[in-house]
């Protein structure tokens, strides 16, 4: 299969399972679930295959700056045979878009968006079977499901930012629907709190965006002249040259983390996300959680660091700092909550809040290794939170559908009734507090130890908030599982479709924490290392930063520690 | 005493076919409804003249077509033209600068493309009116609106004052009376009275301002103008008073028609009492064609004036046009999230707009591309227009079976219309400036246009411009949302609701929803077209430039004679 | 020098009583009267053009503004029967001041600028009288001071030439711009038999307002 048929129809059949969706007549609404959980298992299959093929491949995961500059740019319509100018079997297909803005139509894979892509399609296969009890206006349901499933998708493959901004606001649309027509009842104030928020949003990355395109240049840069939207060249001229001075890469990393921390959530831009949380569907809340929130998180890791690293290196104590508050208001807050459903919700702000610690706490003395740690950390981070939160949220909604109460003071007792429930619950929630053995863990620790090497007071405050957390999810799983209630004892247990959706979120769970190395971090590491290197590079250049003084022998780079 | 008059080449009135197609065409349809269509009941009546009407533009639309064909092969294959047409014919095609009758008109690729664009627009307008039964005087109604429409196309071809101003009142007038058609409602005949009494002062102001032009520089040629402002050194507007005067009344005059604050006034009144084709009609082809010649008279007559002393504050159009600007657009946005109704709604997001497109004026000024620049307004109307007529065709809708226009009337519509209502999702989308349809990129274009300049004084600016320009995008998504939310999260009346769409209220709005994705998704062909045109329209030189620069003796003696010389600069060098 | 004083004073004396004429207009509260003020007015202006040597259209000006438009206003007015004038178009208090001020800034702009006013090429003043066409032929005078002057004497054959040449497009679009107002205002105004006890009122005040586009777009 060539790279173009792969990447272009990684994000093109969801939505062309969209169109087909809306083509499927009226009052066969079996044949609609059929026909998206197909689409959205294709999607998940041709993610595994870019998976294999990136992880079998060693032109394919190449640094992604050598793939894409083996390839000319094909202007579009290509005179020529479709995909002339790609080298196949790289993961990268460029083509001109608008080329009277130099926009192109540019997609890639590395180590750090084929596994986001790969949680994609799974988060949204496991959320479409989900979806099976949908019983209002299914063929809009599943339309607009699969348009944002296609919409996350076209956001990780993106590299060309404008392509990238493109298919971020694409995916707001479909949500707000999502939300607004199938939540529940305060549905409407939740949707467009989401959508004005995400809006708002999104103007600082246009802003950060339009910014690179059109900076004039500090410093010579070997004839480059801006004016482009190319994510590899960017990041390459932002850590080996000092086009982008050190005063407006301070500007864009400040525009892109707001923008981007707005998606995440973090701490003063969370609030739409509870509310959106509560009031939307439990697939989509899967979606929302899983996935939804990784796209901010992605959105620093390839966007705000690499393009702005001495911006980054300025605002990291800032950006570390609010990552720990996050983590400590989320637990807390968390903690407060008798809605279940808030109460995960506020978990993931907390839990997101390791994703932005793990990316500020550059401390660059001694090599960048520590820093690759938390980098590392973030992203391993950001998966095993995909995968524990779907699940938490699809849980809920089990138990919602049954009990039709969230709240947390009148359930209990549920471990009797619903064993099989209760056994998987456990394995969650444990991943998602972090056990040893079990994903969370994996991420929590690499953030934390990075944490330590930054600043000993926000690493001390980040493992505190382990307590927290193991307090707030012991204290849930007391209050809904443990006990008696005499209320509840007649609840069915799990239905095999729900095994289904939840058994492998479960097995992933354990499997990440207990063999992170073979399973992802072999081929992750690579990029993200590469990332860490270059945003090193690029602070130690325009920041002058400690890097520069020592260089004695750092910890082991985490790819080579196997 | 010898008449030195040109002998006038007639083979000019072939390339104003379409203008000229459809002032008869106006007559016949006046004509064909007194005598054939009057006893007819309404229903079939209503239909039958807007089919007429509709042949009409087809046929001139075909012919605008056919222009363009010709012109475009003009430039592509000169020889195939040839062969074709014959030799005269196909040498008259060619000839480089394009103007016909003396000067005063444009014609050409730049025409040809804004033709086409308005007739089409305007089948779909004619099309919408003939949904429901606003008034009883058809024939007339259907008239004013082909001969608003030979306004707008002239208006959009003028290179000449006199011309400009002529092609102006024509559209107007024929606007101000077809606003007030409604008779069955006071709220229209109001409309119609305000719109003429706003419209005849601007108008008066505005000619004013021309007339201060022409005394500055002794001539009416847009080109001309603009070169005897360029020699006039870099000075510019520096204590001559006069020249700002004249620029402040012409932009008081292009304020008004393109509603821009503080001249907007009018809008919302007008666009709520018309009748929504009409409104329709006011908020895209007349503010088109007043973009489009604001442009020209502006970027190509008093390009020299924008800018001087590249300051942004310095003398000169320029910061004005940024203030009115922002103004507009804040003010039209803010004004917008109040309403309730669908149609004022409209209106204040067409002044909006209008503060949209005036960032895109003053960034074609000054930007580094030169009239290329200009492409992105013209994107950004072609967009914005076919977006507005389907938003005016769902007022048209309201008016037909609700008879009312809120928001709240579109209550449901989701479930009745679940197609129609995913096409308004998309225009509404268009408008806000979502990704991936055309009003995006409408957007984006400008704002980078703005962006796009080498160091001066006024890039800092222009860039917090942009940035007031992206939130004010944000806040407008607020008052469009409504739209959404009403039609899929409201349960239908029960009673009363809106019936199905006829062909007459779908097509538009299916047009311009498969207009705005299609031009969204592949936004290149149209963009380069837009850019293409507008340097040829922006840099038309009249027949009078060659007159300017060469110092023959005697008129008549030259290769190409002229009359008189009065519209040659009064004082030469 | 002499004549240039006695233009001038006449000038003065005209624009004044234009001025005037233009006032009674706006301000006299019978329509009539405020008609009649008009038609002094236009012969004002008749006499301006007198002044710029320009005959041919002073007579244009009497015979359309005077002889035909001023009249058909006369007849429009007397056929309404609504000879006072409707007292809610005057401006509103609040507003007047800076209407007022407004007004005022622009014309003290523009006798200021006018005054000082630099050609664009920089060669001379406004008030200098080098451009001004002259019917005295100059020894040695640039071509096209010659063609202006030609112009000059011959002004109702150049006018008609220049509408048949080189406006001739904008010629015929004033045509269709009379026809567009006359056909839009009889459609207007036209009352069907049936419905007119229904109406509101203020549509029936309308054709008095509508049929204004044909006066004034015969401009």
């Amino acid at each position: 299969m060539s790279d173009y048929l792969l990447l272009t129809s990684l994000w093109l059949v969801p939505l062309i399972g969209a169109g087909v969706v809306l083509c499927v007549p009226k009052g066969s609404e079996r044949l609609v679930k059929y026909v998206a959980t197909g689409f959205t298992a294709a999607g998940l299959l041709l993610a595994l295959v870019a998976l294999a093929i990136y992880v079998g491949d060693d032109r394919a995961n190449a640094p992604l700056a050598e793939r894409a500059a083996a390839i000319r740019v094909v202007s579009w319509p290509a005179s020529e045979a479709m995909g002339a100018g790609d080298v196949d079997g790289n993961l990268v297909i460029r083509r001109d878009w608008i080329p009277a803005f130099n926009i192109q139509y540019y997609l890639g894979l590395d180590g750090i968006s084929v596994s986001l892509l790969v949680l994609t399609g799974l988060v949204s296969l496991l959320a479409c079977l989900a979806s099976w009890g949908i019983e209002k206006q299914v063929r809009g349901y599943y339309a607009l499901f699969l348009l944002l499933v296609a919409s996350m998708t076209g956001v990780f493959l993106a590299l060309d930012l404008f392509l990238f901004y493109v298919f971020f606001e694409v995916m707001l649309l479909p949500m707000y629907f999502l939300i607004a027509v199938w939540g529940g009842e305060e549905r409407e104030y939740a949707a467009i709190k989401f959508l004005l928020y995400t809006l708002f949003g999104s103007v600082f990355i246009l802003v950060a965006i339009l910014i690179l395109y059109f900076w004039p240049g500090d410093a010579p840069a070997g004839g480059f002249q801006a004016g482009t939207f190319d994510v590899v060249a960017l990041t390459t001229i932002a850590s080996t040259t000092g086009y982008y001075g050190r005063w407006i890469q301070d500007w864009v990393f400040v525009l892109f983390l707001v923008g981007f921390l707005v998606k995440l959530p973090s701490f003063p831009f969370h609030t739409w996300l509870p509310d959106a949380h509560v009031q939307a569907p439990t697939p989509i809340s899967m979606i929302l959680a899983g996935v939804l929130l990784k796209v901010g998180g992605y959105g620093l890791i390839r966007l705000a660091w690499p393009l702005a690293p001495a911006g980054a290196f300025d605002w990291s104590y800032v950006v570390a700092a609010l990552g720990v508050f996050s983590i400590l208001y989320g637990a807390l807050a968390a903690m407060a909550q008798t809605d279940f459903k808030k109460l995960v919700a506020y978990s993931s702000i907390s839990h997101m809040g390791y994703v932005t610690l793990g990316m500020a706490a550059m401390n660059l003395a001694g090599g960048s290794g520590y820093y690759a740690y938390g980098v590392n950390g973030a992203m391993y981070m950001m998966l095993a939170h995909g995968v524990t939160s779907a699940a938490m949220f699809f849980l809920v909604g089990v138990i919602y559908d049954r009990a039709h109460t969230r709240d947390l003071d009148s359930l209990g007792g549920l471990n009797d009734a619903m064993p099989v429930y209760g056994a998987m619950s456990y394995v969650i929630f444990f991943g998602s507090m972090g056990l040893p053995g079990l994903c969370g863990f994996v991420a929590e620790i690499f953030v934390v130890l990075a944490a330590f090497h930054y600043s000993v007071t926000l690493g001390v405050l980040a493992a505190a908030a382990v307590v927290l957390t193991a307090g707030y999810i012991l204290w849930t799983i007391q209050r809904v599982f443990l006990g008696r209630n005499e209320t509840w004892k007649d609840l069915p247990d799990l239905t095999a479709r729900e095994i289904v959706i939840a058994a492998p979120l479960v097995v992933l769970t354990v499997l990440m924490g207990v063999f992170p190395q073979p399973l992802v971090l072999r081929w992750m590491s690579p990029s993200v290392d590469r990332v860490v290197q270059g945003v090193a590079e690029g602070s130690a250049r325009n920041a002058a930063g400690p890097m520069a003084e020592s260089r004695d022998a750092g910890p082991p780079q985490v790819a080579r520690a196997r | 005493m010898p008449v030195n008059a040109l002998p006038m080449d007639l083979r000019d009135f072939l390339r104003v076919a379409p203008a000229v197609l459809l002032s008869a065409w106006g007559l016949v349809v006046v004509a064909a409804d007194l005598a054939r269509y009057r006893r007819r009941d309404a229903e079939s009546r209503r239909l039958a003249v807007g089919r007429l009407t509709l042949i009409g533009v087809g046929l001139a639309l075909a012919s605008a077509v056919a222009l363009f064909g010709i012109d475009s092969l003009a430039q592509s294959d000169a020889p195939r033209l040839d062969r074709l047409l014959g030799e005269s014919f196909a040498s008259y095609f060619s000839r480089p600068d394009g103007l016909i009758f003396f000067g005063t008109l444009a014609s050409g690729l730049p025409t040809d493309v804004l033709n086409v664009l308005f007739l089409t627009l305007l089948g779909l307008v004619v099309w919408t009116s003939t949904a429901y039964a606003f008034t009883d005087d058809l024939g007339e109604y259907f008239a004013l609106l082909l001969w608003a429409t030979v306004g707008m196309m002239l208006l959009a071809a003028s290179e000449e004052l006199a011309t400009l101003f002529i092609a102006l009142e024509t559209m107007t007038i024929c606007l101000y009376l077809a606003s007030a058609f409604e008779k069955s409602k006071p709220r229209s005949a109001e409309a119609g009275l305000k719109y003429f009494i706003y419209g005849s002062v601007s108008s008066a102001l505005f000619l004013y301002g021309l007339s201060f032009v022409y005394g500055l520089t002794g001539t009416t040629y847009f080109d001309a103008i603009g070169r005897v402002l360029g020699r006039g050194g870099h000075e510019g507007l520096a204590g001559n008073l006069v020249g700002g005067a004249a620029l402040l009344l012409m932009l008081v005059g292009f304020g008004f028609k393109v509603a821009a604050v503080p001249f907007h006034m009018w809008a919302p009144d007008v666009y709520e009492g018309a009748p929504a084709p009409v409104s329709a009609w006011i908020a895209t082809g007349s503010k088109v064609a007043s973009f489009v010649v604001m442009l020209k008279v502006f970027l190509h007559a008093l390009g020299p004036w924008s800018n001087p002393s590249n300051e942004l504050m310095g003398p000169g159009w320029l910061g004005v046009v940024v203030v009115l600007a922002a103004a507009t657009m804040t003010y039209g946005n803010l004004a917008a999230l109040a309403q309730r109704n669908y149609k004022r709604m409209l209106a204040y997001s067409s002044i909006a707009h209008a503060g949209y497109i005036l960032v895109g004026v003053a960034a074609a000024s000054v930007s580094t591309a030169g009239p290329e620049a200009a492409g992105a307004v013209l994107y950004y109307l072609v967009v914005y227009a076919f977006a507005n007529v389907g938003a005016f065709a769902v007022a048209a809708w309201l008016a037909r079976d609700r008879d009312g226009d809120a928001i709240a009337d579109l209550d449901g519509l989701a479930r009745t219309s679940p197609a129609l209502a995913v096409c308004i999702v998309v225009l509404m989308l268009s408008l806000i400036g979502v990704p991936p349809f055309a009003g995006f990129f409408g957007k984006l274009a400008i704002f980078m246009e703005a962006l796009r300049q080498g160091p001066s004084g006024t890039r800092i600016v222009l860039a917090w411009l942009v940035a007031l320009g992206l939130f004010n995008s944000v806040v407008s998504a607020f008052y469009y949302v409504r739209v959404l939310k009403a039609m899929y999260l409201r349960e239908a009346p029960s009673v009363g609701g809106l019936q199905r769409a006829k062909s007459a209220i779908a097509v538009p709005i299916v047009v311009a929803t498969v207009v705005v994705t299609a031009c969204g998704i592949v936004p290149s062909p149209l963009m380069d077209l837009m850019r293409a045109i507008a340097r040829p329209m922006l840099t038309a030189t009249t027949l009078d430039a060659t007159a300017v620069t060469d110092a023959t003796p005697a008129a008549g003696a030259t290769a190409r004679p002229r009359p008189v010389a009065w519209t040659t600069p009064s004082r030469p060098e | 020098m002499g004549e240039v004083v006695v233009a001038r004073i006449l000038f003065l004396a005209i624009a004044a009583l234009g001025l005037l004429a233009a006032l009674g207009t706006v301000l006299s509260r019978n329509l009539v009267h405020a008609a009649l003020h008009l038609v002094g007015f236009f012969f004002c202006v008749a006499c301006l053009f007198v002044m710029l040597e320009a005959e041919f259209l002073a007579a244009v000006q009497v015979l359309i503004y005077i002889g035909a438009v001023a009249i058909l206003l006369m007849f429009g007015i007397m056929l309404t029967r609504n000879t006072r004038g409707d007292d809610a178009t005057s401006l509103s208090g609040p507003w007047r001041l800076p209407g007022l001020v407004a007004g005022l800034c622009l014309f003290g702009a523009l006798v200021f600028g006018i005054n000082n006013a630099v050609s664009p090429s920089g060669a001379s003043p406004w008030a200098g009288e080098a451009a001004r066409p002259s019917l005295v032929e100059r020894e040695g005078e640039p071509a096209w001071a010659a063609e202006r002057r030609r112009a000059v004497e011959d002004m109702g054959r150049v006018v008609g030439e220049e509408f048949l040449t080189r406006y001739a497009m904008a010629f015929e679009l004033a045509g269709l711009l009379l026809t567009a107002a006359l056909v839009g205002a009889v459609a207007l105004a036209h009352r069907d038999e049936v419905g007119a006890a229904e109406l509101p009122p203020t549509v029936e005040a309308l054709p008095a307002d509508s049929a204004e586009p044909v006066g004034t777009a015969a401009s």
